[in-house]
């Protein structure tokens, strides 16, 4: 079964959790990528925890929804691949907000015709701005969001058509010719 | 009341027993615990979305600003001021940000009848004003950046005074700080393109596209003096703090004392800053900023006119309580000590804790606060403005809290601070606290050899290291077992599913840490 830990897709499978007949720990056993691995977990608190293995020094690990600090390192585990926050090239073309923000400007609608650079979105989250610009020359089909709206991070914006046949010369929208 | 110490003269004290805070988070909470100790009643402010915030209920009187725009709630002085009156408070202690730096706030503090916890108007607006607190340095032979700060704003005479500093050369926004408007240019074609967004910039964030040019210092540190000066002109200083470790222009490693100095360069500075504080009548603490370079030589950056986000090391290696030390002030005490009085002891590190992504371009982030770690740690500080449960939005500023830390020496505070991020955890989404401990771990920072360009420049260094499967191995374990129910699957042969003991319902089964005595 796959899961994300840090953005990164993980395979895990056989994952069998045993309760201790002598205290409040729990055996759990579980394939990580194709390696087995032991442990005896004892959640010590609702938030804290304690993970044992086998020889090794006990790790520390404080436990939330998704959010898993052990040892001092932070890990954000989820089971499906959600895919909220693709990568910056995925921005450029599905047209993304890359975090948390509240659209400032926009400055295209549907049916305009826009080049490749051209400023698109103006976001604006905690009194700095971003620009989002058209990653190749199209045409807006849709625009999701209005001036002023709180938008979540990893959400489409708009949809950029790009502009077909650039060498064979024909334009959809106004043309610039 | 009058009062007479003994041999000295009678000076009148205006008792203040009732402060309003036009602030939030944890620098309203840092104001409320010091009043608390003084026996004074507090009134604090908030916003809607802000109900469950610490801030919004610690205070003696709570009051709701409402919803919308920080313009209407906390930057809304004429409603603050309402407020005030309608409370009858003594004063109104301002934070720092918001309004604490704005002069015509202050005058209107005054003119309702209160008393601001700050300095006057008049030198509000003289040491806010980049250019004409440069203009004010000149006279009193301060250290200046080779710069141009004057009026003519157009762009050839701009251009020509870069060519007369010689590049590299740094625009600034005159009217404000924090990194906006800021722009280092190398080479003169990059000019134009660089003015320009700046002056952009600038106007968004403060409302005025003046700018200034100064030489660029490579390897610059940034050493500030706290000042403090109380109303029988009397002006003391204790010591500086070296705030080098910024992103983004932000600070977010501050430490003291600073290993730039050895004793003469820290009195040196010291009294400069003592100098400076004295000669524009100031009134309250305040911290001057001096940019070091490898030279030794210091120059006048600018003077916050305010209590700074970075105090609490201040008073760990002084020992003393810089906001009772500014309600008293305001009252009208003189000093009851002397500089000698002043020592510095040991080392204190702060580091902030911003809800961002480190590791991608410091995006902000958001959630609700799942857990804060709070072991007991003796010479740990943990100012903090959120708690559980509190959500974290991107209408405020990112910062969640500050982990302040007191060593015998450097070394110490360094392996303590590593301590402290590894134990007063926050849970639940992402925040620097890993970016900070690659910073603390970083042989350079070890050496004390930093600058303000220490994040740029080892910025590969600082990149997270990838997971090895174990450390996966170990988090996944501790989350699957919190998170059980994520384990049950229906009509899949390849999961296991969980199996639930009868024995968690039985009371017995749930002692833990008992011994057979």
């Amino acid at each position: 079964m796959k899961y994300q830990i840090n953005g990164e897709e993980v395979e895990i499978d056989g994952i069998h959790i045993q309760q201790s007949k002598a205290d409040l720990s729990k055996r759990v056993t579980f394939k990580l990528n194709g390696k087995d691995f032991e442990f005896d977990v004892n959640m010590i608190k609702d938030h804290e925890g304690m993970v044992h293995s086998q020889g090794k020094k006990k790790v520390t690990a404080f436990v939330g929804r998704s959010h898993v600090i052990a040892e001092g390192l932070d890990f954000f585990i989820e089971k499906q691949i959600v895919n909220k926050m693709k990568k910056a090239k995925d921005y450029a073309q599905g047209m993304l907000s890359p975090m948390p923000c509240r659209i400032f400007k926009l400055l295209a609608k549907v049916g305009d015709s826009v080049i490749q650079g051209q400023t698109l979105v103006i976001l604006e989250a905690m009194k700095m701005e971003h620009t989002i610009k058209a990653s190749c020359d199209g045409i807006i089909k849709s625009v999701a969001f209005k001036e002023g709206d709180l938008i979540e991070g990893g959400v489409e914006l708009l949809e950029l058509v790009p502009h077909q046949n650039k060498e064979g010369g024909w334009l959809w929208g106004k043309s610039e010719l | 009341m009058t009062f007479k110490q003994r041999g000295g003269p009678e000076y009148s004290l205006k008792n203040i027993k009732k402060i309003l805070i036009a602030n939030r988070a944890e620098m309203a909470i840092r104001i409320i615990k010091t009043c608390k100790e003084m026996g004074i009643e507090t009134v604090s402010l908030f916003t809607t979305i802000e109900q469950n915030y610490p801030h919004a209920y610690q205070a003696d009187y709570n009051v709701s600003l409402g919803d919308g725009p920080l313009s209407q709630t906390y930057l809304n002085m004429d409603l603050i001021i309402q407020i005030a009156l309608q409370f009858q408070v003594d004063a109104i202690h301002p934070g720092y940000g918001l309004l604490s730096e704005n002069p015509l706030f202050a005058a209107k503090v005054h003119q309702a009848g209160l008393l601001f916890i700050g300095p006057s108007p008049q030198v509000m607006t003289l040491m806010g004003s980049k250019l004409e607190s440069k203009k004010k340095m000149e006279m009193l032979n301060v250290p200046l950046i080779p710069g141009y700060h004057g009026d003519n704003q157009e762009y050839d005479h701009l251009l020509f005074q870069a060519h007369q500093i010689g590049f590299p050369v740094i625009i600034k926004a005159s009217a404000g700080g924090g990194g906006k408007g800021m722009r280092v240019v190398h080479q003169y074609e990059d000019f134009k393109q660089a003015l320009e967004s700046s002056q952009s910039e600038a106007m968004k964030a403060f409302g005025d596209d003046v700018v200034l040019i100064e030489k660029y210092i490579e390897s610059p540190r940034h050493i500030e003096v706290q000042v403090f000066a109380d109303q029988h002109s009397n002006v003391l200083h204790f010591f500086e703090r070296e705030c080098s470790i910024q992103r983004r222009h932000q600070k977010i490693i501050e430490e003291t004392p600073s290993s730039a100095l050895d004793k003469d360069l820290r009195n040196k500075i010291c009294a400069t800053a003592v100098h400076i504080t004295k000669e524009i009548g100031y009134v309250g603490a305040g911290t001057i900023e001096f940019i070091m370079g490898p030279d030794k030589n210091f120059y006048f950056l600018e003077m916050n006119t305010r209590l700074q986000v970075e105090h609490p090391i201040t008073e760990m290696v002084t020992g003393f309580d810089l906001v009772k030390l500014q309600i008293q002030v305001a009252m009208g005490h003189p000093f009851h000590f002397s500089q000698e009085q002043i020592r510095q002891n040991g080392h204190a590190l702060e580091v902030r804790y911003y809800a961002e992504d480190a590791d991608n371009s410091f995006m902000p982030s958001t959630g609700t606060v799942e857990f804060i770690g709070n072991q007991g740690l003796h010479w740990c500080r943990h100012d903090l403005g959120y708690e559980q449960n509190n959500v974290m939005t991107i209408n405020f500023d990112p910062m969640i809290s500050k982990l302040v830390v007191w060593g015998q020496n450097r070394s110490e505070s360094i392996d303590r601070m590593k301590q402290a991020l590894k134990t007063q955890i926050i849970l639940g989404f992402k925040t620097n606290r890993e970016y900070l401990l690659r910073i603390l771990d970083h042989k350079v920072f070890r050496s004390g050899q930093i600058d303000t360009h220490f994040v740029q420049d080892y910025k590969e260094d600082l990149i997270r290291k990838e997971d090895g499967s174990e450390q996966l191995a170990q988090a996944f374990a501790a989350w699957i077992v919190k998170n059980e129910h994520e384990v049950h699957q229906v009509g899949t042969s390849q999961t296991s599913v969980a199996i639930d003991s009868k024995e968690t319902s039985n009371p017995w089964s749930k002692l833990f840490g008992f011994r057979n005595v």
